[in-house]
């Protein structure tokens, strides 16, 4: 996803004024630093004015020497026309090739060039105009779309289509993300913990990013909703490590010795992903204790009691049912 | 013929005088310089031992001239104790990478005369046309 920044400011660093150097050439002289490795945004380019000024360049320059001295495949040293020549990006917008225009402005400008922000601007108000979410939708310009719609506030059509194309999640996200840039939405708190519970349903799909949202919630002590999912899908031991991880942060749980114990006990475990399919005796007694530590935070430190109460005595049952099971199996086989 | 690698392909004598100096690439009319660090008794249209940079005396589209200059080699040459010829320090000056050459100030000096002379000149010419006028 290309990133959606702020325009940069001018450089204006003036190096050194020698009104001695006037007459020596009526060209300006341009000096670049070609070091090996070291990346463009930080490579030494001044210029030297026939008045004897000497100034660092400013990002025209520096872009246009960089780019003589370091190609990028498929940036030009003068701007394309498509660009420069308003007619010809029209009819291309005219042909509905967004895809296309993005990509070769990501291509051809830096992310907080004025020229970059104004020619994607123009395409994604054309494209809110057209309403043609759909042929921007999965790739990388879907993000900063939907940003920009949201930061201009004129991102009642996108909600429209999304409402229209039944996926209610994304509306709920899309509104999030309103909250989060204008904070002009009356029931945010209802709101938050939707938003919540939709990123976790989506998160969870990836395991890779759920770590670094266990721990975002935990920071931000709103992971009662995260505990709730996790009692409600029966991963108890998960549940504890969560606890461990709030303590170890924000240090406000009172039993800490028990918990530490238990975390300690828990963490060599392989990892539950959903509930097990048979329970050895020692598997029984830890869960056990992992429930009565539950138990206690949901009493002392949680925010949704009676919710987790309920997720809690809805496990206890099923585990109850889980044990009775695995040791009539056990007695079955013979092997008690 | 294909380029020579920017590190040079001449050979390398460790006790001999080395300079940095301009040596011409281009074509007829057309010149265009490598800033390279040779053997000070060796000809320009030898193997080099090291390209440290490139400057095109033509300015370009935007009325500019470019250099480029790889500060960190050249700064291993001058602790090497290579020679720097006068275009060389003169450019290196106007970047601010030494201080300015002295030549670069007589130049523009002598420019600055040359120019209030022809000035001057001009001025007397019209008089004397509006002179013969009258």
């Amino acid at each position: 996803m290309p990133p959606v920044v702020k325009v940069h400011q001018p450089i204006n660093e003036i190096l050194s004024k020698d009104p001695a150097l006037v007459g020596y050439d009526n060209t300006k002289y341009l000096f670049t630093d070609i070091t090996f490795g070291v990346p463009n945004e930080h490579r030494l380019i001044v210029e030297r004015d026939p008045d004897g000024t000497l100034q660092m360049s400013d990002h025209d320059t520096r872009k246009r020497l960089n780019q003589i001295y370091f190609p990028i495949q498929g940036r030009k040293v003068r701007e394309p026309m498509m660009f420069a020549d308003e007619e010809k990006l029209n009819s291309l917008l005219e042909a509905e090739k967004y895809e296309y225009i993005l990509d070769r402005a990501c291509i051809q400008y830096e992310p907080d060039e004025p020229s970059y922000q104004k020619v994607t601007s123009i395409t994604y108000q054309h494209v809110d105009m057209k309403t043609n979410y759909k042929l921007l939708r999965s790739t990388r310009h879907f993000g900063p779309l939907a940003f920009y719609l949201t930061w201009h506030q004129s991102m009642d059509n996108l909600m429209l289509e999304l409402l229209q194309t039944g996926v209610i999640r994304e509306a709920v996200l899309l509104m999030g993300l309103r909250h989060a840039i204008h904070e002009d939405i009356a029931f945010a708190s209802d709101l938050n913990a939707l938003v919540q519970q939709a990123m976790i349903a989506y998160l969870k799909k990836s395991t890779r990013h759920f770590g670094p949202l266990a721990f975002y919630l935990t920071w931000h002590q709103s992971m009662d909703n995260l505990m709730l999912e996790l009692l409600q899908t029966g991963v108890i031991r998960e549940a504890v490590l969560l606890m461990g991880l709030r303590h170890a942060i924000h240090e406000d749980i009172a039993f800490a010795s028990d918990l530490n114990a238990l975390v300690q006990q828990v963490l060599p475990m392989p990892v539950q992903a959903s509930k097990p399919d048979s329970l050895s005796e020692e598997d029984i007694q830890l869960d056990n204790k992992c429930i009565d530590c539950v138990v206690k935070y949901i009493a002392k430190n949680s925010a949704m009691k009676s919710q987790q109460e309920l997720a809690l005595q809805g496990f206890k049952e099923d585990y109850q049912q889980m044990v009775e099971l695995s040791r009539g199996l056990r007695k079955a086989h013979g092997e008690a | 013929m294909p380029l020579p690698p920017a590190s040079g392909t001449g050979k390398y004598f460790a006790r001999a005088a080395k300079s940095i100096r301009l040596i011409r690439q281009g074509c007829t009319n057309r010149p265009f310089f490598h800033i390279s660090v040779t053997h000070r008794r060796r000809l320009n249209s030898q193997p080099v031992i090291e390209q440290l940079g490139s400057y095109d005396p033509m300015p370009n589209f935007n009325n500019e001239k470019l250099v480029a200059l790889n500060l960190e080699r050249m700064k291993f040459w001058l602790g090497q104790g290579a020679h720097v010829t006068t275009p060389v320090a003169e450019l290196l000056g106007l970047s601010g990478f030494f201080p300015i050459h002295p030549r670069s100030y007589m130049t523009a000096w002598r420019n600055r005369r040359t120019e209030k002379e022809n000035l001057e000149k001009q001025k007397e010419a019209e008089a004397a046309e509006a002179a013969k006028a009258e």
